[in-house]
């Protein structure tokens, strides 16, 4: 469909505007590989040393794709998934050692907008924010049919989510380019907080 | 009921003449205003659909502010119905008790923040301290300025102020107290990433988050946070227990609206699209849920914002903090934000101060710190008359006897002469009959009396002979007539 790729097109334009890199796998069959060289290339350039540990969660659509297997080769990657459904506190504290002790958070997304290059993140019990937060490197796999003309049009999506649901959900982050600031001399520095370098794997 | 704000009570030439003699920061905060404001132009150029969704934003900010007390009513109701708890403080004191009974009530040691200017008009980390809490701004300008002591310098960029081998020394100090690594040089990375280091261990320490808010949405019951660096995730996600304090102005009416109003603060402040991040809270964390606080309080401030309702200011009440009019005004860039005295500096600020707390503090903002120039005017997303106010803030400070006797008399006698043609070219013949006494090497250099002050930081050409009008007269001005 030309509507798509010209959504994917721009939406490429913008995130790489804002230093993000993007990635294109035109086929499921083709996302393993395409994966893998994105995950390779992020971390050469950006890890060139150290071990590798992967704080992941999928969306439904990939629930299938064995992400150990795909990333397990390269450098001896150990891969965890997110977990899912009800937690105990203890069991968060643990959690958040472990995620700050990680350097790879891929996630999922719940839309993007092609206008501004952002991509939404949800909190629930089965998609989380935290792998998008602490790590060096957050890799985003997006189906490309979730990418929204603009932004407008995702939060007009996440809206009436939220009516079926009954209420939204208790986190919400836009992510639009990597952790930035212009705070010391007004001199532009990526990576403050957040991830220093992001990464989005479009798929079809 | 007035509200209170945080002053430098130095007075006004001792703040101008610190700032005057500040090179550090006026080379600094030169370049940081330029940047963003020359960023802001490019952005709206290369985003055609930027103007619109800008005018849309204003009819939505005002339809909002028009209806407050209903719309915040239908916010508290949706926070509560999400698990959140929503307070309202009439002044900044109640605010502060608020937030220290959260913070008593669950035994916090540790607090993390975002950048917040309505918790700097507060003083609320002084508050915290005072009560043996400790606390972490994370925004890195933030940071900086809190390790020095000192207030933000500018809306959007706290430390715009201060170079980076100041920086470094604040960060050596840091290390040595907290027994870590110093950063590993004063190259703005390494300044950056030492910030990162420090901080993190703060983010996962804390067990209080402390925000402020861009926006809040009243259908929902949703705050949005919006920040480059990523620190209100962390500050959102990590601690159990979240506080949000947040200006009344700052609802929106509905989710649509806030789809319009969203992309302003960037656009206008950083000329980005959006900012890397926005983040948005809208209740606690559910019991099937691994993030989000367990408790979340929204603490609803007024601290005066309500007395500019129903007022020819009330467009005030639509700011966005964006820093634009900031970056824009030429008088901001010469003294930087401290000359101001007041937690909001620039031309926002001159118009806020006095208007939040009815003239009680630094009246002498609207008069010595705007040259009318308009660029304010011109520059503000929101539409704010800031020069017409400032224009008007001066005709009140004259309506209730609040300028000196002698500046009040000057102005009066001046603007007799000035009224009229003939009067205005009686002034100029007088003065250049009596500034033979005041030339110096071609220009006149002082002044008798209350115009001497003028001369202190500046000079001024003679009054030609023949003016232009003179000239004119004898020229071609004779010759149309007849």
């Amino acid at each position: 469909m030309i509507e798509t790729e010209a959504l994917r097109n721009q939406f490429q334009r913008q995130f790489e505007a804002l230093g993000g890199h993007v990635f294109y796998a035109s086929n499921s069959e083709r996302l393993p590989v395409v994966l893998a060289s994105a995950y390779q290339a992020m971390v050469d350039r950006y890890l060139p040393d150290g071990p590798l540990q992967v704080v992941y969660w999928l969306n439904l659509d990939l629930s299938v794709l064995d992400l150990e297997g795909i990333l397990g080769g390269i450098r001896g990657t150990q891969c965890i998934c997110w977990p899912q459904g009800s937690r105990q506190h203890a069991v968060q504290e643990k959690w958040r050692d472990l995620l700050a002790e990680s350097q790879v958070g891929i996630t999922g997304a719940a839309w993007a907008a092609a206008d501004t290059g952002s991509v939404a993140l949800y909190s629930s019990p089965s998609t989380g924010l935290l792998p998008s937060l602490l790590m060096p490197i957050h890799i985003i796999l997006l189906n490309q049919k979730r990418i929204q003309p603009s932004v407008s049009d995702g939060l007009k999506k996440l809206y009436q989510e939220s009516e079926t649901q009954g209420r939204m959900p208790p986190l919400v982050k836009l992510i639009t380019g990597p952790s930035m600031t212009a705070d010391i001399e007004g001199q532009l520095v990526i990576g403050v907080h957040g991830p220093t370098a992001i990464g989005v794997v479009v798929y079809e | 009921m007035a509200g209170q704000l945080p002053i430098d009570s130095r007075p006004w030439p001792v703040r101008r003449d610190q700032a005057l003699q500040d090179k550090t920061m006026q080379q600094t905060i030169q370049f940081v205003t330029r940047r963003v404001a020359n960023a802001k132009v490019a952005a709206y150029t290369a985003y055609p659909e930027g103007e619109r969704l800008r005018q849309r934003a204003v009819g939505v900010k005002r339809r909002s502010v028009e209806n407050m007390e209903e719309h915040l009513a239908v916010f508290a109701q949706q926070v509560e119905a999400h698990g959140g708890q929503v307070h309202r403080a009439k002044t900044a004191a109640d605010a502060i008790r608020t937030v220290l009974e959260v913070a008593k009530n669950h035994g916090v040691q540790r607090v993390i923040k975002t950048k917040s200017m309505v918790t700097e008009e507060l003083e609320l980390n002084r508050a915290f301290e005072s009560v043996g809490i400790a606390v972490r701004e994370t925004d890195l300008g933030e940071y900086i300025i809190q390790l020095a002591h000192e207030k933000p310098s500018h809306i959007l960029a706290p430390a715009a102020h201060k170079n980076r081998a100041q920086i470094e020394a604040l960060f050596d100090q840091d290390a040595a107290a907290y027994h870590t690594e110093p950063p590993a040089s004063d190259d703005i990375l390494a300044l950056t990433q030492y910030a990162r280091r420090r901080l993190r261990e703060e983010f996962l320490a804390a067990d209080m988050g402390v925000t402020g808010g861009n926006f809040l949405v009243a259908e929902t019951g949703t705050l949005v946070l919006i920040t480059n660096e990523g620190n209100a995730d962390m500050v959102t996600t990590l601690p159990p227990i979240l506080v949000s304090v947040v200006g009344v102005e700052k609802i929106v009416a509905d989710w649509p609206g806030l789809t319009e109003v969203i992309q302003q603060p960037a656009l206008s402040g950083v000329g980005q699209r959006l900012s890397s991040y926005t983040t948005m809270v809208s209740g606690t964390r559910g019991t099937d849920q691994w993030e989000g606080p367990d408790e979340w309080h929204v603490v609803l401030l007024d601290n005066g914002r309500t007395l500019l309702k129903d007022t020819p200011f009330e467009d005030v009440l639509s700011c966005i903090r964006c820093g634009a009019c900031l970056n824009v005004c030429p008088v901001f860039r010469q003294v930087g934000g401290h000359a101001y005295g007041s937690v909001y500096p620039g031309p926002i600020g001159i118009v806020e101060t006095p208007l939040l707390t009815n003239f009680e503090v630094l009246p002498e903002l609207p008069s010595v710190l705007c040259t009318l120039c308009h660029a304010c005017g011109e520059a503000c997303p929101m539409d704010i008359d800031l020069p017409g106010h400032i224009v008007q803030l001066r005709k009140i400070k004259r309506d209730r006897h609040m300028d000196a006797a002698g500046v009040t008399r000057s102005y009066r006698w001046w603007a007799r002469f000035w009224a009229t043609p003939h009067g205005y070219r009686r002034s100029i013949r007088w003065a250049r009959w009596g500034q033979r006494w005041f030339v110096r090497h071609g220009r006149i250099q002082s002044a008798p009396g209350l115009a001497g002050g003028w001369f202190n930081t500046r000079d001024m050409p003679p009054v030609a002979s023949p003016t232009f009008h003179e000239w004119w007269e004898r020229t071609r001005g004779k010759g149309h007539r007849s």
